[in-house]
């Protein structure tokens, strides 16, 4: 007699494999010509993984995405993100995560020296963020990346 | 007018160019049709591009160029593409002198000079100060150009000022 056992139930929560491994986005890629500087910092500061992801985020989520079709990715989101990472300071070793939001915004989480968490999310009309330190929390206009940079730099 | 996934644009056919005085107010009655339409959720960009042809290699008649050891390289073909950023407008330049334009008169080589200007998503409210920005852009765009072109050479072209 065989027995086959039944094959394991699907996961709840998949991970795309683009998403976790930067091997797939492998090969020479020519950054925009006007990207360059902020391209560097994505590099940088989020490292490989989370350039990736946005890499993917970007050139993959223009349209409805998911289950519940959230929203696709909005450039103003995008740009948002991208001038806070060229401005920021992350502590050594605490690479920020990247993630899409169903409304089409951008969320960074990461933790402070002391790892206390922060988080920022970028959306199509404005940035909320929170500082688990302090328990602060609030909202900033999009063109206000300075202040919100000044902010946790404090 | 043309339209694809994420973006629409207007243009002149080629060699009719009108002028911008003729065509300024042409993206207002596009602009009303798009919002109109109801498609449009978020603005990437507001872009203004010019795409000249001149016949011949133009690098010597310009101020840019590419130089070997100081001296100017020439008798090749040459592709020059850089970006300029003048508070939020960004700019590409692309010049090339290995250019064939096909018109009714037949395939002429020559040079392009393109200049691409453009807002990103932060300073680009398409339905609400759009046309000014397609304004500022032509205006940028413009000031580029002229200031790309050795003098001497401009006035050859013998350019009408409105």
């Amino acid at each position: 007699m065989i027995a086959c056992l039944p094959p394991p139930p699907p996961s709840a929560y998949r991970l795309v494999e683009e998403l976790r491994d930067p091997a797939a986005i492998a090969g020479v890629h020519r950054v925009a010509m006007d990207e360059l500087e902020s391209e560097q910092a994505l590099l940088t500061k989020l490292g490989a993984r989370g350039w990736g992801r946005i890499h993917h985020f970007r050139n993959h989520y223009h349209q409805p995405w998911g289950e519940r079709n959230a929203a696709p990715l909005s450039p103003r989101a995008l740009e948002g993100l991208t001038r806070f990472v060229v401005a920021a300071a992350f502590a050594p070793g605490k690479l920020p995560s990247v993630f899409l939001t169903d409304s089409g915004g951008l969320e960074l989480c990461w933790e402070d020296e002391r790892g206390g968490a922060r988080q920022v999310e970028f959306k199509s009309d404005g940035i909320d963020y929170y500082i688990a330190d302090c328990e602060e929390e609030g909202s900033v206009r999009l063109d206000n990346v300075g202040e919100l940079v000044r902010k946790f730099a404090a | 007018m043309q339209l694809g996934p994420r973006v629409v644009s207007l243009s002149t056919k080629s060699r009719t160019y009108p002028g911008w005085p003729a065509i300024r107010n042409e993206p207002s009655w596009l602009l009303e049709r798009v919002r109109a339409a109801g498609f449009v959720r978020e603005t990437e960009r507001i872009g203004v591009r010019y795409i000249d042809f001149f016949s011949g290699d133009v690098f010597p008649n310009l101020k840019i160029g590419v130089h070997i050891e100081g001296a100017p390289l020439k008798d090749g073909q040459i592709d020059v593409t850089t970006v300029l950023r003048f508070g939020k407008i960004t700019t590409r330049l692309q010049v090339t002198n290995g250019a064939i334009v096909v018109t009714a008169a037949g395939p002429e080589v020559g040079s392009v000079l393109d200049i691409d200007g453009w807002v990103g998503p932060n300073d680009s409210d398409l339905f609400g100060h759009g046309l000014e920005r397609f304004t500022e852009l032509h205006d940028m765009v413009k000031r580029l150009f002229y200031s790309l072109l050795k003098p001497d050479y401009l006035a050859q072209l013998n350019p009408v000022y409105p």
